[in-house]
């Protein structure tokens, strides 16, 4: 291994983690408000609306993520809804991981007692403020564990949008061992990941510890 | 000042409350007394507006009041619960001062200012900073009290006010309490504890009979 030879390899790795991480970060700035929202259906008092939720979190939970990115990617323009590769990805990821981060705010939300809405209604707080001021600071030191194994996951699953020819970092390594024959590609797109991953680690922990003040 | 008559409560077959008449008059305490199971904790939510009844009629100052839609409403009755619910990621000064300033649009200065006064008349100063876990059940139940101080309620209702707390701390409970009444303080005392009850009491009514 040269380091010559990495530095020729370097900005297509470079330009695929850029990829990588911009469908992560997007997917985490949408996917997450979107999960609370259906998190929030999912307890609503309005059976249909709570039905089609259930619906929604049952077929992204049941079906490979891999299989949804070439259903959006492939399967959409059947009905004449065509998306670019990079929007059918994003599409497929945030509505995957809505479903899972529903499913991790539904039950942070069902761990908060109810006798913290009732001394809130006492405390004549309305829904709004009960929930932003009360609920959710709670919710979110009861989820952050969660959140972060997911987060950790979607780094890697990012990996599947090579699918529909997306050129993320694990394709820039592909791409870069097949035309040269060695494996040095793919150990410095693992080197890669394990960097990735490490930070954000050490993010979630710091975000642990920023709601540890409290038991 | 506020009047139940023929309060009745029931959940599916069974009757909880049934036929329950009572009033307390401005500045007195009542003790609402009896066995487990009797429905105090029930009656005292329907009073607070926690839970609907099913018949009879609730007045304050002689209007018609109906606690689920004005208590919640006005905040005319304030509530300290059996197990306190102070809110665990606030500070005991956040947890006085928050709905002041929510719900009474006071600013946070003003707000901090007057819970600042409050923590200090039931001796809880030195408390200020800290959170819920890591006060005694005494210290909690004063911040409960005053919690509901803070929106200045003309009635204050407590759950079983002892039972959470060591035998020790019970005298204090009942200092608080005489105190609070003292300063005009209209209060509603639910409580299985008869003796108790004859300390702060100026009438007592009792749900349903003890068994011997």
């Amino acid at each position: 291994m040269s380091w010559q030879y990495l530095s020729e390899i370097f900005p297509a790795l470079l330009k695929g983690t850029k990829v990588t991480l911009s469908i992560f970060g997007l997917t985490l700035l949408l996917a997450i408000p979107l999960g609370l929202l259906v998190s929030l259906g999912l307890r609503s008092r309005f059976k249909p609306l709570r039905g089609l939720l259930d619906f929604y979190v049952w077929l992204m939970r049941g079906t490979p993520l891999l299989l949804q990115l070439i259903f959006v990617f492939y399967g959409l323009p059947l009905i004449h809804l065509v998306l670019e590769r990079y929007a059918a990805a994003l599409f497929a990821f945030v509505l995957n991981y809505a479903a899972y981060f529903a499913e991790i705010f539904r039950g942070g939300l069902q761990s908060v007692d109810q006798g913290q809405v009732e001394a809130a209604q006492m405390l004549r707080l309305n829904s709004r403020q009960t929930f932003r001021y009360i609920i959710l600071p709670q919710v979110n030191k009861k989820v952050i564990p969660a959140i972060g194994n997911e987060v950790i996951n979607l780094v890697k699953d990012s990996s599947l949008v090579y699918v529909i020819g997306l050129g993320d970092l694990l394709r820039a390594g592909n791409i870069a061992m097949a035309r040269d024959v060695t494996l040095v590609p793919l150990l410095a797109v693992a080197v890669i990941y394990l960097t990735l991953t490490a930070v954000l680690t050490w993010a979630l922990r710091r975000a642990e510890k920023h709601y540890a003040y409290y038991e | 000042m506020l009047t139940l008559k023929g309060i009745t409560k029931k959940m599916g077959a069974r009757t909880i409350i049934d036929q329950v008449s009572l009033a307390v008059e401005e500045g007195q305490t009542l003790c609402i007394v009896g066995p487990s199971g009797a429905g105090k904790t029930t009656l005292l939510r329907v009073i607070a507006g926690l839970t609907p009844f099913d018949q009879g009629t609730i007045e304050l100052d002689g209007q018609r009041f109906v606690p689920v839609r004005d208590n919640l409403k006005r905040g005319l009755i304030g509530v300290v619960f059996q197990d306190f619910r102070l809110f665990p990621h606030l500070t005991t000064l956040e947890n006085v001062a928050l709905a002041p300033r929510l719900v009474l649009n006071q600013t946070g200065a003003a707000a901090d200012q007057q819970a600042q006064k409050l923590l200090q008349q039931l001796d809880l100063s030195q408390q200020a900073a800290q959170y819920p876990f890591q006060l005694s059940g005494g210290q909690k139940q004063r911040v409960g009290i005053a919690r509901a101080l803070a929106l200045r309620p003309r009635i204050l209702c407590y759950d079983e006010p002892t039972s959470a707390l060591d035998p020790n701390l019970r005298d204090s409970v009942r200092d608080l309490i005489l105190q609070l009444k003292a300063s005009g303080m209209t209060q509603i005392v639910v409580t299985h504890d008869l003796a108790f009850a004859r300390q702060i009491a100026d009438q007592t009514y009792q749900l349903a009979p003890y068994q011997v």
